[in-house]
């Protein structure tokens, strides 16, 4: 088996996938997670929403995929 | 905990496959992904034939020779110990982080001016003739600044401000009072401090991309609706001048400094502008822009009585998945750089079911969602004397999707998380029109597809590696 992206550690912490790619990569990743078009935090649905209805709270931030370059990391 | 131990203990228990798996096949291949740990694979064929084993049997029970398979498995929430109940697991973790006061991050939603220079053709606020106090005071400067310090001193890690209009640019004296403000706090309790700005973009002029370094702006988000004839149809200055040339060129200034805040470009789309997404894609391409900013689309949706009757040409939630999909595919197309949003657990849906987010408005007023901002019946309270606890705050705060038995039966729960609230909530007057009165998100419609557009630009990407190997 081959993970794509790394299952979230969510129950040691909900930002455990993040902090665990930065200490290893042990699989291959389809692209970095970067701050970009989800990247505002506590926000809703009507200016930052891809779905349309998941988005940040609390400080909770969201993140997305993007392929090709113009990686920023969290 | 040594292998031996581990082992020992996968092989006691007994294991049952997660409720909100997606497995699927695409040439020849099997993969699958988890909505909960958002853990994404691809299974060999031993470690399909265990999952088929699992799923089958509500209670298998390991052998030894299953150990290493099944603990990636389990990492990835595919497989669950028997007696797991995930949806009090998914409760737990969703109330935990809503009512928890142990994050301690002060997360601000500032609107300082619901005055706007522009008059866009779908917007939701209801501009009439502009007047001082449509921008916020110094009296309500200081409630926020007071407000901030006393949950700074309360150990908290980090502040968080998101600037909303109107066009928040239009108010820029007040951003700046309230940042130098907001600055002295992070010094003073030692706690980081970030920004963000949801903009038209058009006063992005030399001198505000300075300002933007000194507000710290990390993020933000413009808005653009296609390409110039289309975009200076529908977003249109008060004058009725268009906006498309400015805004561009202001965007590859940003672009051109050092160092730029991360920018995004939102695409509201319906059925007026969808056919010119296109044409917006090699304009910003000819900017040399694809590879500085994330692009996505947006729906417009209808929110208040000022939106007018726009119902017949906004999309659905299915619609628009397929919109994205086809986005995706057209970046793919044309070699571009592509930015996606990864189907990622939700477990806030956001600040208006947050109590520890706050939304501000120019006059005080919280608000606890961006789409009631002015609607007075909707408010929660005011920053110089706080929320009011009543029936409108806790319909917001404590709105629960583990109440809706189709939101339980439904595989994208940990994503969505129930949907937009405001579309959920039952608001003191009914405002939104059909199509975005369904409360299920994109994602339940079209998450398999939007997994196979991952998986093609992972092969994209692996091809290319090997490519500049051999080079």
């Amino acid at each position: 088996m081959k993970w794509l992206i790394i299952p979230s550690l969510f129950l040691g912490s909900l930002t455990g996938y993040y902090s665990n790619k930065h200490k290893e990569k042990p699989y291959d990743i389809v692209g970095e997670i970067c701050a970009g078009a989800d990247g505002f935090n506590g926000h809703c649905t009507w200016y930052t929403c891809f779905s349309g209805y998941t988005c940040g709270g609390g400080g909770v931030e969201f993140k997305c995929l993007r392929f090709g370059g113009n990686v920023i990391d969290p | 905990m040594n292998n031996a131990k581990i082992k020992e203990l996968i092989t006691s228990t007994k294991y049952k496959s997660s409720r909100w798996n997606y497995l699927f096949r695409v040439n020849n291949k099997n993969y699958i992904y988890n909505t909960l740990s958002c853990g994404f694979g691809e299974l060999d064929d031993k470690a399909l034939v265990l999952l088929t084993k699992i799923m089958q049997s509500e209670s298998y029970t390991p052998s030894e020779k299953d150990v290493s398979l099944l603990t990636q498995l389990i990492q990835g929430s595919i497989v669950v110990p028997e007696k797991t109940d995930e949806i009090n697991m998914l409760k737990f973790l969703s109330y935990k982080r809503r009512f928890s006061d142990s994050y301690k991050i002060i997360s601000l939603t500032i609107v300082p001016t619901l005055d706007c220079n522009f008059r866009c053709s779908y917007c939701f606020q209801n501009h009439q003739q502009t007047t001082d106090s449509d921008y916020m005071s110094e009296e309500i400067q200081q409630a926020i600044i007071h407000y901030t310090d006393l949950r700074a001193k309360n150990e908290s890690k980090r502040i968080s401000v998101c600037w909303y209009g109107g066009e928040p640019l239009l108010a820029s004296d007040i951003i700046e009072r309230l940042t130098k403000r907001f600055l002295k706090i992070a010094k003073k309790y030692d706690i980081p401090y970030d920004a963000s700005m949801v903009t038209n973009g058009y006063l992005l002029d030399e001198k505000r991309i300075e300002m933007l370094k000194k507000w710290k702006i990390n993020d933000l988000q413009i808005t653009i609706d296609g390409p110039r004839e289309i975009h200076d149809r529908r977003r249109f200055l008060v004058s009725g001048k268009p906006t498309y040339d400015t805004i561009i060129q202001n965007i590859c200034s940003i672009t051109k400094e050092k160092e730029f805040p991360n920018v995004t470009l939102r695409v509201n789309v319906d059925v007026t502008n969808e056919h010119y997404i296109d044409d917006l894609i090699d304009d910003l391409d000819r900017n040399h822009l694809m590879d500085k900013l994330g692009v996505y689309l947006a729906p417009v949706t209808s929110t208040t009585k000022s939106c007018g009757d726009i119902s017949k040409i906004l999309f659905s939630s299915k619609e628009m998945i397929e919109k994205d999909i086809r986005f995706v595919k057209t970046l793919i197309d044309k070699d571009l750089v592509v930015t996606m949003h990864y189907p990622k657990m939700s477990v806030t849906q956001c600040m208006a079911v947050c109590p520890e987010s706050d939304l501000i408005g120019p006059d005080g007023k919280l608000w606890p969602c961006w789409d009631v901002i002015g609607r007075n019946e909707e408010s929660t309270g005011n920053i110089k004397t706080g929320h009011v606890y009543g029936d409108t705050y806790f319909k917001w705060c404590l709105w629960d999707p583990f109440q809706d038995e189709e939101c339980l039966d439904c595989k994208v729960l940990p994503i969505c998380m129930g949907g937009c609230p405001a579309r959920r909530v039952p608001l003191n007057q009914e405002y939104f029109t059909a199509v975005f009165q369904k409360k299920c998100s994109r994602w339940r419609w079209g998450m398999e597809e939007y997994l196979k557009l991952i998986i093609e630009l992972y092969q994209k990407k692996m091809s290319k590696a090997k490519t500049d190997e051999k080079k």
